[in-house]
C-alpha cells in the first residue's frame, strides 16, 4: 500500500501523430514521491512536463509507460477523484453560470447534501474574496483575477486531502498573489498536501517545502527548498536598530577577523509588500479588492 | 423529425428488415459487455445527483445560449404557411394545419438537438471546461448519462413550447373552421347531398376528434351473396373474378412434389347468367382469326365459348410465376395422361359440379419452392358465365403417388396438402375481384341488374364498435371510384352505393342503408345501430349502384370506430412520440462526438438517422437489372463474363448494403403524425414502435459512447 500522497513509477508520456508514431517525449520515466502534508513545487521551463505530469496524476491523459498513484490509489479512478482538488492553469468554467452557480453545481458532482452546500459556498466564495455582487455576476463577465479566485472555489469545494494547483497566482494582482500564497500555507496547516506548479519562483519559494526541477521530460532535482537555494560560503546577520556608528565598529571588526568583501546594507521591502499596504490602506472594510465596481 | 417526415412516409412504405431476437441478443450484448463487463465499477457508483448536474448545466447552457429563440421562428413560420394553404374542406384545413405545426416542431427539434448534442462534447473539450468535470467523481458514463438527460430535457422544452402553440393555434383553427361549417349549413346556398352530410357529421363530431377504427379481417367479391348460396361460393367469369388458396409445403410435402408433380384440382359448377353475342369469326387485318383461345369448338346453341375455367399457381404476391411453365397446352381434361392443362372446358351441364384439374411436374416445383408459399387460383373464363366452387374446399392440391404415365408399382401416397391457416386456424381463402390500380373494384348498375353484378363483403371478426348516446356505431368508407364512361364522368353526382350491415351468425339481424353516397378518396360516414354488430363478428356487404362507376375496394377502406378520444391527449402522444425520436438523435449525436470532430459529427450523425431509408432505398432496386443496365450504358462492347462480372459486382453490394441497413436506426418508426393528421387515436402500439427503436439503437450507442469516452484522452 503506497501511502505517499502522490506517487508514480516510471511515468512516462509519449505524444503520438495520427499514424501512432512517436511525435514527442513529454514525460520521461519521472519516479516522484510527495509526502502527505507538504508542499510540493513542480518547476521547469515551458514544455519540460509539469502539466502533462499534472494531467497524468488526474487521469485527463494515460501513461504510455509506468504507473501513477495518488492518495494510495491509481491515478485518474473517479472514487479518488472525491479527495482531490484541481486548479487548472486557466480557469475552464462553465462561462454562462454564475460564481454561486458554478460552486453548486461542483458541489453537486461530489454529492455534497443541499444544506451543507448553503453554508460551503458562501464561504468559500468569501474566502477567495468574491463579494455579493461579484459571485452573482456569470463568469464571462468575470477579470481574469475573479475568475482565479472561483477556480480556486471550486477546487477546494470538497475540502480536498490533496490540491493541485497549476500555476494558481497568473493573473493575480500582488493582493491576490499574496491571499493565494496565504491559502496555500493554511492548507498546509490545515494538513493537506498541495502539488503547485509555477513559473513564478519566488512564489514557490515562498510556500513549498520541497520543490523538483523538470527539463525535457525528466526530473533534473529535487530536495527541500532551504537546502537548494542555500548558499553556503556566505553569512548573513540581520538585527535592527544598530547606529551609524555602530555600523562603523562592526566593519572594522570584520575587517579585523579577514572577512573579505563585506557588505552592510539596509534591507529593502518587496515591492509585492508595498503594493499590498497601499491597496490595503484604501480599500474600506468589507469590500473586496478585486473586481470592477458595477454601474448602478 | 420533421426534416424527413416527407421521407418518413415513404420509408413507412418500405420493407421493413427484419432484426428479430438476433439484433436484440446484438443489444443485449453490448449493453452487458459494456456496463457489466468493463464498466461494473462505474455502474455501482453512478449517481443520479451527478447525472442530473451534468443534465442541468447542458439545460442551462442550451437555455442561455437562447436556443429557444428559434421557435417563435417556427411558430411565424407555420402561420404564415398555413395562410397559403390549399385544402379541399374544413377538415382538411384543420389537418394541414395540424401537419405543419408538427412539421415545424419537429424540424426544430432535431435541428436543435443534433446542433446542440453534436457539438458539446467537443466544445467542452475544446475549451478544456471538461478537466473540471472529468476531475471530479464522476465517471465517463455519468457524463455520457447527464448529457443525454440535459438535451432530453431541451428537446422537453421545446416540444413543450412548439406543442402548447400548435395546440392553441389548431384549436383556433377548428373553431373558426366549426364556424364556417354552421354558417354553410344554416345558409341559403344549397349543398350537394354528399357534402352536406360530411358538413353534418363534421359538426357533430367536431373537427379535432380523433377516434380509433379498426379494419375489417377480409374483403371478398362474390357474384351472388354467400348468404343466398348455401354451400356454393359463385364467381363471374370474364371479370377476372378469382378464389385463391394458399398452401405452404411441409419438408416431406416438397421432396415429394418435386419428385412427382403436384395436381390443382377444383369441383366447379357453371350457370349461364345473361347471353352474350357468339364471337365473330371474322378476318382480321392482320390475317388473324378470333377464335376461343383454347382452340375448342364454341357452344352449339349460342355460339358461345364453352364455360371454361383457369387453374394457376401464383407467387406470395399473387402474381403469376412468370417465366415459368406451370400449365401449358391445353389437353383434354380429367384424364390420366393429362399432363398440363390451362384452360378448361367445363361439361355441358353447369348444375352438377364436374371436377378439373391439372397437372404441374416436377419441373415446375423447383420454381415454386423459391417461394416462402404460392397461392392456387381458380378463375372463370368465359363471359356470360358465373361458377361455383365449394365453399369449404374451392380447391385441392394432391401431390400423386406416382408420375402421370408411370404405372410402376410404389409404396408412395397420395398427399392432400391442406391449404394454410391463419391466426384463427382458418384456411386462407380469398375471393378476388376485378383488379384495379389501387385494391380491387367493383363494376355498378342498377337494381335490376343485380344479378350481373358483383358484390363485395367486408368480414369484421371480434371488432367491438363503440357506441355513441343515441345506441350508434359509426363506420367510415373511403374508396377510390373509376368513372369509365364519358358522359358519368363529365357529371359530379357522387356513386351510390348499397350497404347491407349483418351479424355473420345470424344474417336475420341487419341494417340497410340504401343509398350511401361515395365521392371518390373522399371518406363517407354512416353508422348502423349498435345491436347488429354487438357480436363483433358481422359483414358488411356493398353493391355499387351507379352504372359506369367502379366501386374501389382497398383491404382497409371501410372501417369501423371503436374508440373516441379528445385532441388534447392525442397531441400530447405524438410529441412523446417526437420526444423519442429527440432522444434517438442526442444519443446518436453525442456518440458520434465521443470520437469525431463536431461537424463530422453532425453528418454521421444525419447519416446514421437517414441511412436505413437511403440504403433501403438503394437496396429495393434490382441489381441485375441495375448491373445490366450498367453494362449497357457504360461498356457497350462487354462480353458476357464482363456482363456477369458486373451483374454480380452488383448484386453483392446491394446485399452488403442491405446488410448494413439492418444494424441502423428506423426512423420511420417514429411516426407522431401518421395518425394524428387522419384524426385518429394515436396508438399505443406506435408508440412502442418509437421506444422500441429508442431502446434498440439509443441504449447499445449511449454504452459506446461512454466506452468511448472512457478511453479517449479528454486533454490531448
Amino acid at each position: 500500500m503506497i501511502d505517499a500522497a502522490v506517487h508514480t513509477e516510471y511515468l512516462t508520456k509519449v505524444y503520438r501523430d495520427f499514424w501512432g508514431r512517436d511525435k514527442v517525449r513529454a514525460l520521461d520515466n519521472l519516479h516522484l514521491t510527495i509526502e502527505r502534508g507538504e508542499v510540493f513545487g513542480l518547476l521547469g521551463p515551458n514544455g519540460s512536463g509539469k502539466s502533462t505530469t499534472i494531467k497524468l496524476l488526474l487521469g485527463l491523459i494515460f501513461p504510455t509507460r509506468g504507473k501513477a498513484f495518488v492518495l494510495g490509489h491509481p491515478a485518474g479512478s473517479p472514487a479518488i477523484n472525491a479527495r482531490i482538488g484541481f486548479l487548472p492553469e486557466e480557469s475552464y468554467l462553465y462561462r454562462f453560470l454564475n460564481g454561486e452557480e458554478t460552486l453548486r453545481f461542483y458541489g453537486q458532482l461530489f454529492k455534497i447534501p443541499r444544506r451543507e452546500l448553503n453554508r460551503r459556498v458562501p464561504a468559500l466564495l468569501d474566502t477567495v474574496g468574491l463579494d455579493a455582487k461579484s459571485r452573482k455576476r456569470k463568469l464571462r463577465e468575470y477579470s481574469k483575477g475573479m475568475a482565479r479566485r472561483i477556480g480556486l472555489a471550486q477546487a477546494l469545494i470538497n475540502d480536498p486531502d490533496l490540491i493541485l494547483l497549476d500555476e494558481p497566482t497568473t493573473g493575480l494582482d500582488p493582493i491576490g498573489t499574496r491571499e493565494m500564497k496565504d491559502l496555500i500555507l493554511s492548507l498546509k496547516q490545515k494538513g493537506k498536501t498541495v502539488l503547485l506548479c509555477s513559473h513564478l519562483l519566488a512564489d514557490v519559494q515562498d510556500v513549498c517545502d520541497r520543490i523538483t526541477i523538470l527539463f525535457k521530460g525528466k526530473m533534473q532535482t529535487i530536495g527541500q527548498v532551504r537546502d537548494l537555494l542555500q548558499v553556503k560560503d556566505i553569512t548573513q546577520i540581520e538585527t535592527r536598530g544598530l547606529t551609524e556608528a555602530q555600523i562603523g565598529e562592526l566593519r572594522a571588526f570584520l575587517e579585523k577577523m579577514n572577512a573579505g568583501e563585506t557588505r552592510i546594507t539596509h534591507p529593502t521591502t518587496t515591492l509585492e509588500e508595498l503594493f499590498v499596504r497601499v491597496v490595503l490602506e484604501v480599500t474600506p472594510a468589507g469590500h473586496s479588492s478585486v473586481g470592477s465596481e458595477p454601474v448602478r | 423529425m420533421h426534416a424527413f417526415l416527407p421521407i418518413l412516409s415513404q420509408v413507412a412504405a418500405t420493407p421493413e428488415p427484419t432484426h428479430g431476437a438476433t439484433g436484440w441478443l446484438i443489444v443485449a450484448a453490448i449493453v452487458l459487455i459494456g456496463l457489466v463487463a468493463l464498466g461494473w465499477r462505474d455502474l455501482r457508483r453512478l449517481s443520479f445527483t451527478r447525472i442530473w448536474a451534468i443534465g442541468g448545466v447542458c439545460f442551462a447552457e442550451s437555455i442561455r445560449r437562447r436556443i429557444l429563440l428559434v421557435t417563435p421562428l417556427a411558430i411565424l413560420g407555420v402561420i404564415i404557411v398555413t395562410q397559403f394553404q390549399n385544402s379541399m374542406d374544413e377538415q382538411d384545413a384543420v389537418r394541414q394545419t395540424l401537419k405543419f405545426c408538427l412539421f415545424a416542431t419537429g424540424l426544430v427539434l432535431v435541428l436543435t438537438t443534433i446542433i446542440l448534442a453534436c457539438t458539446n462534447i467537443p466544445r467542452e473539450i475544446e475549451t478544456k471546461v471538461i478537466f473540471t468535470i472529468v476531475t471530479k467523481p464522476t465517471s465517463r458514463l455519468e457524463i455520457v448519462l447527464g448529457k443525454i438527460v440535459g438535451f432530453a430535457r431541451v428537446s422537453a422544452t421545446v416540444l413543450a413550447i412548439m406543442g402548447l402553440f400548435t395546440w392553441s393555434y389548431v384549436e383556433f383553427r377548428a373553431w373558426r373552421m366549426e364556424g364556417f361549417i354552421s354558417q354553410r349549413l344554416s345558409g341559403p346556398l344549397a349543398i350537394p347531398p354528399s357534402d352536406r352530410a360530411l358538413l353534418e357529421h363534421n359538426q357533430a363530431t367536431g373537427l379535432l376528434g380523433a377516434r380509433s377504427l379498426v379494419s375489417p379481417q377480409s374483403v371478398a367479391i362474390f357474384a351472388v351473396d354467400p348468404a343466398l348460396s348455401g354451400n356454393d361460393r359463385w364467381i363471374f367469369g370474364a371479370q377476372n373474378q378469382q378464389c385463391v388458396v394458399r398452401y405452404n409445403l411441409d419438408a416431406a410435402q416438397q421432396w415429394a412434389a418435386s419428385q412427382r408433380g403436384i395436381y390443382v384440382s377444383a369441383a366447379v359448377k357453371w350457370q349461364k347468367y345473361k347471353d352474350v353475342a357468339p364471337p365473330e369469326i371474322r378476318a382480321s387485318s392482320s390475317g388473324f382469326s378470333l377464335t376461343p383461345s383454347n382452340g375448342h369448338a364454341p357452344f352449339a346453341d349460342a355460339g358461345l365459348h364453352p364455360p371454361t375455367v383457369l387453374l394457376e399457381l401464383l407467387d406470395e404476391n399473387l402474381l403469376s410465376m412468370t417465366g415459368v411453365s406451370l400449365f401449358v397446352a391445353p389437353l383434354p381434361v380429367n384424364t390420366k395422361e393429362a399432363r398440363v392443362a390451362s384452360e378448361i372446358p367445363l361439361s355441358d351441364d353447369g348444375a352438377q359440379a364436374a371436377t378439373v384439374t391439372a397437372y404441374m411436374p416436377p419441373g415446375g416445383v423447383g420454381e415454386l419452392l423459391k417461394h416462402p408459399y404460392f397461392y392456387a387460383k381458380i378463375g372463370g373464363q368465359s363471359e356470360g358465365f358465373r361458377y361455383a366452387v365449394d365453399a369449404s374446399h374451392p380447391i385441392t392440391l394432391t401431390i400423386p403417388a406416382n408420375r402421370p404415365n408411370d404405372d410402376r408399382p410404389t409404396t408412395n401416397q397420395l398427399i392432400t396438402v391442406p391449404p394454410d391457416l391463419d391466426a384463427d386456424g382458418q384456411p386462407i381463402i380469398v375471393y378476388r375481384g376485378q383488379t384495379a390500380l389501387f385494391g380491387q373494384q367493383i363494376p355498378g348498375g342498377n337494381a335490376d341488374e343485380e344479378a350481373k353484378l358483383p358484390l363485395a363483403i367486408y368480414t369484421f371478426h371480434h371488432a367491438m364498435g363503440r357506441a355513441d348516446e343515441n345506441g350508434r356505431v359509426s363506420m367510415e368508407l373511403t374508396s377510390p371510384i373509376d368513372r369509365v364512361d364519358a358522359k358519368v364522368s363529365e357529371q359530379d353526382d357522387p356513386t351510390r352505393v348499397d350497404v347491407i350491415v349483418r351479424d355473420s351468425d345470424h344474417p336475420e339481424l341487419q341494417f340497410t342503408i340504401s343509398p350511401l353516397l361515395v365521392e371518390n378518396r373522399r371518406t363517407a360516414f354512416f353508422d348502423v345501430p349498435a345491436n347488429v354488430v354487438a357480436s363483433g363478428n358481422f359483414q358488411v356487404v356493398f353493391r355499387d349502384r351507379t352504372a359506369g362507376h367502379f366501386l374501389g375496394l382497398l383491404d382497409d377502406s371501410l372501417r369501423l370506430v371503436t374508440d373516441r378520444q379528445g385532441f388534447t391527449w392525442n397531441l400530447f402522444k405524438s410529441l412523446l412520440i417526437l420526444w423519442m425520436l429527440g432522444l434517438l438523435v442526442v444519443t446518436i449525436s453525442i456518440f458520434s462526438s465521443t470520437f469525431v470532430s463536431w461537424p463530422i459529427a453532425v453528418v454521421l450523425t444525419a447519416v446514421i438517422l437517414l441511412g436505413h431509408w437511403v440504403v433501403i432505398t438503394l437496396g429495393e432496386q434490382n441489381s441485375v437489372a441495375l448491373g445490366r443496365s450498367i453494362t449497357r450504358d457504360f461498356f457497350a462492347s462487354a462480353t458476357g463474363a464482363q456482363v456477369q462480372f458486373v451483374d454480380i459486382s452488383v448484386e453483392r453490394l446491394t446485399t452488403m448494403i442491405n446488410a448494413l441497413a439492418s444494424v441502423l436506426p428506423d426512423v420511420a418508426q417514429f411516426d407522431a403524425t401518421g395518425e394524428l393528421e387522419k384524426g385518429q387515436i394515436v396508438a399505443i402500439s406506435t408508440m412502442a414502435d418509437g421506444a422500441c427503436v429508442l431502446v434498440e439503437f439509443g441504449a447499445p450507442l449511449a454504452v459506446l459512447a461512454y466506452l468511448l469516452l472512457r478511453i479517449k484522452e479528454v486533454a490531448p
